[in-house]
């Protein structure tokens, strides 16, 4: 599967992701700067902060259980839009993704 | 057996003695080439050595168990020798909901009100060493989180020098019958009185991190007595790593001149260069899993109720992971260490050691020129943690 | 005393012996050297009944207090188990009221018949279940903490203190491990029997507990809690052990299962099933003065042990001692002991699990049957029973 990341200012990255994959997992095994995934998933930061394309909202759904109180913590505004990447799990339905990475992660 | 079945690569090694200790990584490199899965004959147990099983162990909770104990005792078959952890020995469901107490306990945001205290504390104790020769571990390592941490939980003042000998014996608990653990067995029963006490609600002060540990009794979320169990994990686990992880930064930054340069030169990069040392050292170098059924891994087959070994700290210098990983790298991308573990019990106190680690770090990036060694480091040992019982320093 | 010879002297019996096969080597003993001093235990070694007996039923000579054994740093204090003369009575007759006769009858059979009716709904059918675990650990915890009056220790607590407490006491190598174990049980305990005193004083009840700190005269709150923690130590593992035994022989001897259901006389079964695996195999006497055994001279300063487990197989006393016969014509055992020591609960253990468990289960569970035998793994030197006990109870 696809995930398009872009980035703050624009640049764009295509990376491969496996079924069940975190966007988070696909971004840091694909070197891609803008997200840290500081805790690996384990749902303790807000290093993985991303924006979900409004293409998208629908498809990969909304902010799951404890995940607004983390990004309370996000070093970027947090939007409607706004996503721990840790959650989103790649599924058939999220083939090409795109998403946001915001200006900072810490 | 069939001729088709595969024999395990066999290791003498004692992953548990004194010569390991002293110098570990030859023998990790050897774990590594031997195969993905090695009998350890000493023990009697599976070791893997390389980042990609250990990871896959991490993850896979179910198969590779927690609530048999994550050291070589198996606790289905021996008495633990103290209650289990309900967070670090137990699995999903019980794990679960234990977790979510210390999670938002220990969460960003309590981290937003820890950190200017701590910011402030480490610049005032780092400003202090400048220009001198010290003790990094006793002046620093150990120096700074004691000077933060137990207050933060709300710990009674008198009798805090329980705290590391207590966690150094859970560490060593986790290893063989060695000289090791049964020394630190002789020696336990004044400091599991100590901590034991000072874990009840009564003990601890009410604005403290331990008595909002307490509070989710309150709410119902876990039993009184499940509250201080999990304040016990806090004093278990909250300490001695963190000295250990601060004493590896200060070694990495002290052997590595051009590093702690580059640290000066960004001192935002503080962060990150506590998160290399721990990977680089990995303070806790390994654990244990129990398998729940047999299973195939890295071409053989575990049977069920095996000990698996996994060696974290090699799993950290994989070179089928790492670049360079013998490089100590303040720049390196670390995300996918193992050196706080991976998966549902990746440790729950990761922001309070990494935030003193940053501050600390960036202390010193701020009032030192240079770290260098003045004289013989002294290895601290213990069947868990690896780290230095005294590393003289100058810091100029 | 000085021309008669001192025991002799065996070299040869480990306690892996005497923990995984115990009943063999007791048989040649009996016959060849009832009285024997056995090297690897450090303990002179009494065989017969009558010996055993003799030994019980006279503390002046043979003390419980024997500093030497691991007991007093496993529980923290000096139980009434290691005392002698008045200031052991004193300390059990104020436990008493709670396990004497009538008060079991009028509150603790009920509670028990109550509690057995929950236990065994919760057993599943269709499928192999481990008796052991599944029944006679936990009733026994559950029964006693209510005796005791702790309620709200769960039956792991009280299950998990009883072994630390057992195996610290056993620690006879004086490792290290056992003791950290002990401590954390004892640390636990304390907490948990603080906040119970506070119950019972302002609401008193039957228990031990209760009894013992509303006496008008109480004995000191020290001697309270370790009698408390004697009676878990002593309290769950002998009538769990006994439950599995007895059903154990009872499942193995189909003809006299029948029988026993057909006259009730479970009350026989269950002193057979004690007698034939005695929960608690062996006990230990310090020697105060000189005295003679069996035409051997026991010096002063020797700890005996009485093996209650050969004395109740002494062919003296019983045919086919080694056979499990619920419809023996006599049955003197010494399970509980004998003299002054002699087992506190046993009033509790015949009226609980001989009057009540036994006949509960097989009546809820007329087809249970034992589908191998072999399985079954027994252990124990000093307490002894099945720590296994897979049933189909159809």
């Amino acid at each position: 599967m696809k995930i398009t990341f872009i980035a703050a200012d624009g640049s764009e990255t295509l990376v491969d992701a496996a079924e069940g994959e975190s966007v988070m997992q696909a971004a840091v095994q694909n070197d891609v700067d803008g997200i840290i995934g500081e805790c690996g998933g384990s749902m303790m930061c807000a290093t993985c902060h991303c924006y979900v394309d409004d293409g998208w909202t629908e498809a990969v759904g909304g902010q799951q259980d404890g995940e607004s109180d983390l990004l309370d913590c996000a070093a970027s505004e947090v939007r409607p839009s706004s996503r721990l990447s840790c959650q989103i799990r790649m599924r058939a339905e999220l083939d090409g993704v795109v998403i946001h990475l915001p200006e900072s992660q810490l | 057996m069939s001729l088709d079945t595969p024999v395990l690569p066999r290791s003498g090694l004692d992953p548990f003695g004194i010569d390991f200790f002293n110098d570990p990584y030859p023998e990790h490199e050897k774990l590594r080439e031997a195969g993905p899965v090695v009998w350890l004959e000493r023990y009697g147990v599976h070791g893997i050595a390389r980042y990609a099983e250990v990871h896959l162990v991490l993850n896979d909770w179910a198969t590779f168990c927690s609530s048999r104990g994550v050291g070589l005792q198996d606790f289905s078959r021996e008495t633990p020798w103290r209650p289990p952890s309900l967070v670090l020995e137990t699995d999903p469901p019980e794990h679960d909901r234990a977790r979510k107490v210390l999670a938002r306990v220990l969460s960003p945001l309590t981290m937003r009100e820890l950190r200017d205290g701590f910011a402030e504390a480490a610049d005032a104790l780092v400003a202090g060493l400048v220009g001198r020769e010290i003790d990094g571990i006793g002046d620093l390592a150990e120096a700074f989180p004691l000077s933060v941490f137990p207050d933060r939980i709300g710990l009674a003042r008198e009798g805090r020098e329980h705290l590391l000998p207590y966690a150094g014996l859970a560490f060593n608990a986790f290893g063989p019958d060695n000289a090791l653990r049964r020394e630190a067995m002789a020696r336990a029963a004044p400091h599991v009185a100590w901590v034991t006490e000072q874990c009840r609600r009564e003990n601890l002060s009410p604005d403290g991190l331990g008595a909002r540990i307490h509070a989710a009794a309150d709410s119902g979320e876990v039993t009184p007595d499940e509250a201080v169990l999990l304040v016990r994990s806090l004093l278990t686990a909250g300490i001695d790593t963190t000295v250990n992880g601060i004493g590896a930064a200060l070694y990495c930054l002290a052997r590595f001149p051009d590093q702690f340069q580059a640290l000066r030169a960004d001192p935002k990069r503080a962060r990150n260069a506590f998160e290399e040392a721990v990977r680089f050292e990995s303070p806790v170098q390994t654990f244990f899993r129990t398998t729940t059924r047999a299973v195939e891994l890295g071409g053989a087959t575990i049977p069920e109720g095996s000990k698996v070994l996994m060696f974290l700290a090699s799993a950290n210098r994989d070179p089928r992971r790492w670049d360079r990983p013998d490089q100590y790298d303040i720049a390196r991308k670390t995300s996918g260490h193992v050196g706080f573990g991976s998966g549902i019990h990746m440790c729950v106190g990761q922001l309070v050691a990494r935030l003193e680690g940053e501050v600390v770090l960036e202390a010193l990036a701020r009032h030192a020129a240079a770290i260098e060694i003045a004289g013989p480091p002294v290895r601290s040992y213990n069947n868990t943690l690896r780290g230095l019982a005294r590393l003289p320093l100058r810091i100029r | 005393m000085l021309d008669l010879p001192i025991a002799p002297l065996d070299e040869t019996i480990t306690i892996d012996q005497l923990t995984l096969a115990p009943y063999p080597i007791y048989k040649r003993l009996r016959a060849e050297a009832p009285v024997l001093r056995v090297k690897s235990v450090g303990r002179t070694f009494l065989t017969r009944a009558a010996d055993c007996k003799f030994v019980k039923d006279t503390p002046a000579i043979f003390s419980s207090d024997d500093p030497n054994t691991p007991m007093k740093r496993a529980f923290q204090a000096h139980t009434l188990m290691r005392k002698d003369g008045p200031e052991h009575m004193a300390e059990r007759m104020a436990m008493a009221p709670a396990l004497m006769p009538k008060t079991i009858q009028e509150v603790w059979a009920p509670l028990y018949r109550k509690l057995a009716d929950d236990y065994l709904d919760r057993l599943p059918r269709g499928e192999v279940v481990d008796l052991h675990k599944a029944l006679s650990a936990p009733i026994a915890a559950r029964i006693l903490a209510h005796i005791l009056g702790i309620p709200e220790a769960t039956d792991e607590q009280m299950i998990f203190w009883s072994q630390a407490l057992i195996d610290g006491a056993g620690n006879f190598g004086w490792l290290p491990e056992p003791f950290v174990i002990s401590d954390h049980a004892n640390l636990e305990m304390d907490a948990l029997l603080a906040r119970a005193v506070e119950r019972v004083r302002a609401e008193p009840d039957r228990s031990a507990l209760s009894v013992m700190v509303n006496a008008e005269n109480p004995i000191p709150m020290s001697q309270i809690v370790a009698n408390i923690k004697i009676a878990i130590g002593g309290g769950i593992n002998e009538p769990r052990d006994a439950l599995s035994t007895i059903v154990y022989g009872l499942l193995t001897e189909p003809g006299q299962l029948e029988e026993v259901r057909r006259t009730g006389k479970w009350g026989a079964a269950f002193e057979e099933g004690v007698r034939w695996v005695a929960p608690i195999q062996a006990s230990s006497r310090l020697v105060l003065e000189d005295v003679e055994i069996r035409g051997f001279h026991i010096p002063r300063g020797d700890t005996v042990m009485t093996i209650q487990a050969s004395a109740n197989h002494d062919e003296e006393l019983f045919d086919h001692p080694e056979r499990f016969d619920a419809f023996r014509a006599r049955n003197p055992h010494q399970a509980f002991g004998s003299g002054p020591h002699h087992c506190g609960g046993a009033h509790v253990a015949r009226r609980t699990v001989g009057a009540i468990m036994l006949e509960a289960l097989f009546e809820r569970f007329p087809n249970m049957a034992l589908p191998d035998p072999e399985i079954v793994m027994w252990r124990g030197f000093g307490f002894r029973g099945p720590i296994n006990l897979p049933v189909a109870l159809g």
